[in-house]
């Protein structure tokens, strides 16, 4: 046994070069270097041991997922093993930060946040926000002028025009402002606004303020009320009537004066009457001038170099997310008496964020070549007498739950499904992700927080995974899907197993793994083949021709809700959509279609094709459990 | 990670390959499976005795209209076009859509007079699920999530909170071990529980057995234990594919007599899955009957409505009465708010927070009552006003839960089922 572990000590300290490091800029080495020190002294002086490097291709898988929310392509994986350049580590790091899918991902994470997978109101336009967020980490904003943004944006809300509407805002196109759909998201209650700012751009809670004074932490209702009252002065006018279908038109304007509340304004602006009264005054303390404008103001402050919660806020997010774990947990919950975990760590992080312009590419580097990102997902072993420690403080790699929207692509990388899904979605495949996501995180796992890491994992979940058509449908050999491609392509079976591994879980099987799959696909069966789905319902995909027959039928004046029981295909949907007359009918509209998108493309793939020998069967088997696997359903 | 407490996870003593191989590819194996048949059927033929209380939430997405459902003002410049009806209780009539629930007014307990301060759907419906307004440092656990934690078998085979035709508040603090099991089409019984396509239970066998040596392989490569959490969860769902209880999900199995007699509506349905899993166990299960919002065509969307509501809740009412149920199954009907007494231009109601009803039934509520009421047109609370507090500790009550008892949140709050309210004795048979 001592024998064993002082291998295992030798390894680690011979397993320290190659940690490549090589080609970072000497200022960011210099920054991966001291964060390195910190940790490491951190563990020798609690006697933990770390775990081991991360090989190449474990590296790979989870530097995709991380920054990219995809997995590697088995020819990039082949690629990156074979190279023998020292720096290969870093120079995929920058080459997936400097791709689109970098965007997709973290937009899709901050729309999440910000705006909720589940949120809806009409007067949001939710993709033309998304579309803003996507610009904004393509191009690498700094986040404090994000952050700006977001609390000072004046403008519409949309671009587009709704149906049943008349004319256009002169100043339309000039004016619009995407990122004034997250105050519209908020303002119908003033004090969501001032509770977000400081949740999630500060990590400091205020909410508890709005109710009770609390006894221990520092601030007061009075400070929150007066907090908020940044907000009191901007409020948005409507330039569409009811009656419209899609987003109406809305400007988002900060005035000079509070609003006068009326009584034919009270119910929209009921929430701005305890705040008008207040003077804006800092959490810092500090009141502001009262001249300009108010939420300038306020982002100065809170975007601040020297304002310390800022940096924190984000570096200790983006440690969780990167990390499993933030210094800080919750991660939006600091205050003196939730201490951070290896507070000088954070520190150190956030003061270099703030001294280079807030630059989340330099922080990702840093991240990605630190010590703690590079060890190996292996558990303490058991002799070392440090099980009392209730955290390892990241002296191994955590064993992180994908978010939703990453796992719905693995799953499109991983079976090349993504191509048949479009055309059997009609090129909507955007859409299906939504409807996805949110079908998911409603019914499927009950949490709509995209920011835990470890999310619990469900009963529905499991079925959808062990019977439903998302795992049974993409898992089957059907042309264009990347195991059809793998049985005709592949001249052996133990290069189908190869490619499948990598597929899924970005590696190369170990010779035994291989060895029993080659047995078992090898193993005498009986070709599997039940008559019909069992439902009696034909899903025939977004993409299907002929319209149900009572939609077809249906006159003028049909009830609309009635008409949307029956829509059962595509077509339906789309005949459907031409006789919305206002905004009720386009919300059970939408409702309806979700539902549908979110479920028919997967069961088309399902009733298509087939396996036509035992063993193809045995290989649908094997990328099935593939895909129900801890291995390839975690970022580890 | 939160993890199931009733579920002890692989013990060392045995080697880590056979408890996989029970965990997942062996459980489908015969003999296990027969013995669990047995099993699961005296559980069923024992729960009748010790069954205790349940609640059934019918949800009114949307907000209804108060004045054209159980507080009609006929006649009246805010009254609309519906006539009023009698009912079973003196003196106390419904809009004209509601015969069969009129009928029944005698097991109903009425509240006229809720108000509350929040308009705006997601508030108001997170407030009423939750009993507590929204706030962004807490998830407050919804009152299923609660009878979930108060009454429920955490080691029962069907889940303790089921949810049909509709996204259900979660479990908050409380944990998703306490969240809604959803089901989406009452027709369709429980999502992807039967076997996909082209799978018969051979092949599934073989699946979970490819899987299992995956698991296994990935547990040695790592030596975490918590890779066993996904074993136990696929354990769990490979038990609820297998169990006889899980018919109770399947309408198809009520004579067409019946299934008529709740309507041919999806919310029908739903209510007639209501009244099954309450026979099986099952705590808390939530139906909703969404299109409240008629802020256009008010009254061709309401007499709609109607059409499903009516059949559906009466019916329901009928048949656990009718098996001795009703006393021990609390039936709630209510939706986020009322609607506005004023008409707008295209004949719709709007948003109205101030003044409206929610129904009580069942589980020894105080039946043919009428509690409160709104002025003449039914914009203003006239009497005895009900608080959303006020209204919890009522449920909790009449549930045998102790509206005070607190639970502990993570940001170190207290938090109980009701927000300090206080029961209402009026609707409470017996106190």
């Amino acid at each position: 046994m001592r024998f064993l572990v002082a291998t295992a000590l030798f390894l680690s300290a011979v397993a320290k070069p190659a940690l490549a490091d090589d080609k970072l800029p000497p200022d960011i080495a210099a920054a991966v270097a001291s964060l390195n020190q910190h940790f490491q002294s951190e563990w020798s002086a609690k006697s933990l041991k770390p775990a081991g490097p991360v090989n190449d291709a474990g590296y790979l898988r989870r530097i995709y997922l991380d920054l990219t929310g995809t997995l590697p392509p088995p020819e990039r994986i082949h690629k990156f093993l074979n190279s023998e350049d020292q720096n290969k580590r870093t120079e995929a790091v920058d080459s997936l930060l400097a791709s689109s899918d970098y965007a997709t991902r973290w937009a899709n994470y901050w729309d999440a946040v910000l705006m909720g997978r589940v949120t809806e109101s009409a007067i949001l336009d939710r993709g033309g926000f998304k579309t803003w967020l996507h610009e904004q980490w393509a191009s690498n904003s700094p986040w404090d002028k994000i952050v700006a943004e977001l609390l000072t944006a004046e403008g519409w809300n949309t671009n587009r025009q709704p149906g049943n509407s008349n004319g256009h805002p002169p100043n339309q196109a000039e004016r619009y402002a995407p990122a004034v759909n997250w105050f519209l998201k908020h303002w119908q209650s003033l004090p969501e606004l001032s509770s977000s700012t400081s949740k999630t751009f500060l990590g400091v809670q205020l909410q508890c303020a709005q109710c009770h004074d609390h006894k221990t932490e520092k601030w007061t209702q009075e400070d929150y009320r007066q907090f908020t009252a940044f907000f009191v002065k901007t409020w948005p006018t409507y330039f569409d009537k009811a009656l419209v279908v899609g987003t109406p038109r809305v400007e988002v304007t900060e005035h000079f004066f509070v609003p006068p509340i009326t009584a034919r304004n009270e119910k929209y602006l009921a929430s701005y009457k305890d705040y008008v009264k207040s003077t804006p005054k800092l959490l810092s303390g500090e009141a502001v001038s009262t001249w300009g404008s108010r939420r300038q103001e306020l982002a100065r402050w809170v975007t601040a170099k020297d304002n310390l919660y800022f940096a924190k806020a984000f570096v200790n997010r983006l440690w969780a997310v990167l990390l499993g774990r933030g210094f800080v947990e919750p991660i939006d919950d600091f205050r003196p008496t939730n201490p951070a975990i290896l507070p000088e760590a954070l520190d150190l992080l956030a003061a270099d964020f703030a001294e280079h312009d807030f630059d989340i590419h330099r922080l990702i580097r840093i991240v990605c070549a630190s010590r703690p990102y590079q060890l190996a997902a292996q558990a303490r072993s058991a002799s070392e007498g440090s099980e009392h420690l209730a955290h390892d403080l990241w002296s191994s790699y955590p064993i992180k739950q994908l978010e939703v929207e990453v796992l719905l692509q693995v799953v499109l990388d991983a079976t090349g499904a993504a191509e048949t899904l479009n055309r059997l979605s009609n090129k909507n495949l955007e859409l299906v992700r939504s409807a996805f996501a949110r079908q998911f995180v409603t019914q499927i796992s009950n949490d709509d927080s995209s920011e835990t890491a470890n999310v619990d994992e469900t009963i529905p979940r499991a079925l959808l995974m062990l019977n439903g058509p998302l795992f049974c449908g993409t898992s089957r050999v059907v042309s264009g899907l990347s195991l059809e491609n793998t049985l005709s392509d592949a001249a052996t079976d133990r290069e189908r197993i190869q490619r499948l591994y990598e597929l899924t879980l970005s590696r190369q099987p170990r010779q035994a793994e291989s060895d029993r799959w080659v047995a078992i696909v090898s193993a005498e069966n009986e070709l599997v083949s039940t008559p019909g789905a069992s439902s009696d319902i034909k899903f025939s995909g977004l993409a299907a021709l002929v319209p149900s027959a009572q939609i077809a039928a249906a006159p003028p004046d049909a009830d609309f809700s009635e008409l949307l029981k029956h829509a059962k295909t595509g077509v339906d949907f789309k005949l459907l959509y031409s006789r919305m007359k206002n905004n009720a009918d386009a919300g059970q509209y939408v409702r309806a279609l979700r539902e549908f998108a979110a479920e028919a493309p997967f069961r088309a793939l399902m009733e298509q094709g087939a396996a036509r020998t035992a063993k193809d069967q045995a290989f649908e088997d094997l990328h099935w459990a593939l895909l129900n696997c801890t291995e390839f359903l975690t970022n580890h | 990670m939160k993890h199931m407490s009733h579920c002890p996870g692989p013990s060392p003593l045995v080697p880590r390959r056979a408890v996989l191989a029970t965990g997942l590819g062996g459980v489908l194996c015969s003999s296990i499976a027969s013995w669990q048949l047995r099993a699961a059927a005296q559980d069923a033929n024992t729960a009748k005795a010790r069954r205790g209380k349940a609640c059934i939430l019918l949800w009114m997405n949307g907000g209804p209209s108060h004045i054209d459902t159980f507080d009609p003002k006929p006649g009246t410049k805010t009254g609309g076009e519906f006539k009023a009806i009698d009912t079973r209780i003196k003196g106390a009539q419904f809009a004209e859509h509601l015969p069969r629930l009129a009928d029944q007014a005698d097991k109903l307990a009425v509240i006229r007079s809720m108000t509350t301060k929040e308009g705006n759907h997601d508030r108001a419906g997170y407030l009423m699920h939750t009993g507590y307004a929204p706030s962004t440092t807490l998830q407050h656990p919804s009152l299923g999530a609660w009878v979930s934690h108060e009454l429920g078998n955490a080691a029962a085979e069907l889940p303790n909170f089921v949810s049909v035709r509709g996204a259900s508040v979660g479990a908050g603090f409380l944990g998703v071990q306490h969240g809604p099991f959803s089901i989406q089409k009452p027709s369709e019984g429980v999502r992807n529980l039967p076997l996909a396509k082209d799978v018969d239970r051979a092949r599934f066998e073989r699946r979970l057995s490819a899987l299992a040596a995956l698991q296994d392989d990935f547990r040695q490569q790592t030596g975490r234990q918590e890779i066993a959490a996904h074993d136990i969860v696929y354990q769990k769902a490979v038990r609820l594919m297998q169990s006889p209880l899980a018919k109770a999900f399947e309408i198809k199995h009520e004579p067409q007599a019946v299934q008529q007699s709740y309507g041919d509506s999806d919310f029908g349905r739903g209510c007639l899955m209501a009244r099954r899993l309450v026979e099986s166990g099952v705590k808390f299960i939530e139906v909703t009957l969404d299109g409240w919002d008629t802020h256009v065509d008010n009254f061709s969307g309401v007499r709609n409505l109607c059409r499903d509501l009516d059949p559906g809740m009466s019916a329901l009412l009928g048949d656990l009465a009718e098996r001795e149920l009703l006393d021990d199954t609390l039936v709630i009907c209510m939706g986020e708010f009322g609607r506005t007494p004023a008409i707008n231009t295209a004949s719709g109601r709007d948003h109205y927070p101030a003044a409206w009803s929610a129904v009580l039934a069942g589980g020894g509520t105080r039946g043919g009552v009428m509690h409160g009421s709104t002025d003449g047109e039914g914009g203003k609370v006239a009497a005895n006003p009900v608080t959303v507090p006020d209204l919890f500790a009522t449920i909790a009550t009449l549930l045998g839960i102790d509206p005070t008892r607190e639970e502990m949140s993570p940001v170190g709050r207290p938090i109980a089922i009701s927000d300090s309210g206080r029961r209402i004795k009026e609707l409470i048979n017996g106190a």
